[in-house]
């Protein structure tokens, strides 16, 4: 439903993205592993139009989206949801205003987008009086929950997971997986995550794939990634310091 | 022999002269104004784009009317206090200063209100009262608005099928035009009265003919300049504002910048601007 064609994106001479190919099929939980630096988020946001690629196609049901006139990708984007990786959540607007955005937005009388904000709230274990409080007030996992809360207020085809654990301890950040998991096993929702937390993508994936500089170098099931021989793959999956991968700090 | 600046008849370049001179030069000074006066014409068009962008959103479906009212509420009506000090301190200061300009008593009895009516109304209500909202709008836009940036807000707009011109920027620009005009009246009419009060309190001048003279000498196109003014002036805060919010980059220190940036623009902008203004409807 998702395929990415030798998609290319360079900032100033420096060439972030170079080909990158990916293939994410309907109902598919794929995840891109990949260190800082790596290209992930300009993918991600390339992906979403948030960037536009400089070669390359970004195809969704075979439809290439890399052109599109303002209208057609405004509509294209209700059917994409996107979490966000510290919840970019719009603070000048109550929780409950921020998961019914795209409601109201359309025109769903407040009353009723007040009743299915608090319904998702309650899809990802938010008590219904966090509804009119203020993103300010809430901890860092409970804003994830929100800004998960609003990516599928509208019910969205794919949804775009950017680092979703990252910064979250260990128990909310399998929450947070765990609540992945049951979206897609309820709504039945594509998903493309990048993430750099090995814990999380062996969890949610159904495909793993890995980006390094700026190019998919593996891509498998997570039993093949975690026996891929290949030595970049190994080292990090592993977290190793030592190993092909060269990293800008080094601890010596 | 001191260094002369003409060698043979032939004239040297500025730079040959800086070299001569034994001048510390960084940049060539040739190069430094193309590269000012490139800057300055990207930047023109740069900013003519964006606000077409924001303009071009007018006409299209959905309206944000609420948000609309809201940013007036939040840039006119909450500007209304520091705008009406200003304008009252103001009005106080031309009477007391145009009033030991005359040597003649009389002259001076005639004379203060025409000059603190015309000065208000052409001049320093729209400007000054421009000016203070830059500070205090132009500023809190481009904060605002930068912070969404470098928190992903504005991306989080689009992901929701919201464009953040129609959404954050347009709403702003309109409230502005509406609103700056509106305080700029409040601004002329508070500093004439604050003319009048330091004239007939202070300085002992005739109420009647104070007033009387203030009147007669102000003509309709000395309002309506004063309003156009304040409608680009008003434009130009929230273009500054906005546009510096919205182009932000790089964390806190960004937003900064930005916020920096908006308000030192807007105010060379204002004077700038309302010079080309006054010039050219004198």
């Amino acid at each position: 439903m998702l395929e990415i064609r030798n998609l290319t994106k360079g900032f100033g001479g420096r060439q972030v993205l170079k080909g990158i190919n990916l293939s994410v099929p309907k109902g598919d939980s794929t995840v891109i592993i990949g260190g800082s630096g790596s290209g992930k988020s300009v993918l991600l946001k390339c992906i979403l139009g948030l960037l536009e690629p400089d070669d390359g196609q970004v195809l969704v049901d075979g439809q290439d989206t890399t052109h599109l006139d303002e209208k057609t990708r405004y509509k294209l984007m209700t059917r994409f949801g996107m979490l966000f990786q510290n919840g970019a959540l719009f603070d000048s607007l109550s929780v409950w205003e921020n998961v019914a955005f795209g409601l109201i937005r359309e025109g769903t009388s407040e009353s009723k987008a007040h009743k299915i904000a608090v319904e998702k709230l309650a899809m990802v274990g938010l008590a219904a009086h966090v509804a009119d409080q203020a993103p300010s007030e809430l901890s860092g996992g409970m804003k994830k929950r929100v800004a998960l809360a609003r990516a599928i207020c509208q019910e969205p085809e794919i949804i775009f997971y950017d680092e979703p654990t990252t910064g979250l301890d260990p128990i909310t950040s399998d929450v947070i997986n765990e609540l992945i998991l049951k979206l897609k096993r309820e709504l039945g929702v594509t998903s493309v995550t990048i993430t750099h937390d090995m814990t999380s993508a062996y969890k949610i994936a159904d495909h793993i794939s890995m980006l390094f500089e700026g190019q998919m170098i593996a891509y498998g099931t997570v039993p093949e990634i975690q026996k891929s021989d290949n030595p970049y793959v190994q080292q990090f999956i592993h977290g190793r310091a030592d190993g092909p991968i060269k990293m800008a700090v080094r601890a010596h | 022999m001191p260094a002369t600046l003409t060698d043979g008849g032939h004239s040297r370049t500025l730079s040959t002269i800086f070299q001569a001179l034994e001048l510390p030069i960084l940049v060539n000074p040739v190069t430094l104004i193309g590269r000012t006066t490139l800057n300055a014409i990207n930047t023109a068009g740069t900013l003519t784009l964006f606000l077409g962008e924001a303009l071009g959103q007018l006409v299209k479906r959905p309206m944000y009317f609420r948000l609309f009212l809201r940013q007036c509420e939040l840039v006119g009506v909450n500007s209304l206090p520091i705008v009406l000090l200003t304008a009252i301190f103001t009005g106080g200061v031309l009477a007391l200063q145009s009033f030991r300009g005359f040597d003649n008593a009389t002259i001076a009895a005639e004379s203060v209100g025409t000059v603190v009516a015309l000065s208000m109304l052409r001049e320093l209500g729209p400007v000054l009262a421009s000016l203070m909202v830059a500070g205090r709008v132009g500023a809190s836009m481009a904060a605002e608005i930068g912070t969404m940036r470098v928190t992903e807000q504005i991306d989080a707009l689009v992901t929701l099928a919201t464009n953040p011109m129609k959404y954050l920027v347009l709403p702003r620009i309109l409230a502005l035009a509406v609103m700056m005009p509106l305080l700029a009246i409040l601004a002329n009419v508070v500093g004439i009265f604050g003319g009048y009060l330091v004239a007939t309190k202070s300085l002992g001048l005739n109420a009647y003919t104070y007033i009387d003279k203030s009147f007669a000498s102000v003509q309709f196109a000395d309002i309506t300049l004063g309003l156009v003014k304040a409608f680009v002036f008003g434009i130009i805060i929230a273009l500054m504002g906005c546009y510096h919010g919205y182009t932000t980059r790089g964390g806190a220190e960004g937003v900064g910048r930005a916020t920096t940036t908006a308000v030192v623009y807007a105010s060379v902008m204002i004077l700038v601007t309302d010079y080309l203004l006054t010039a050219l409807m004198f």
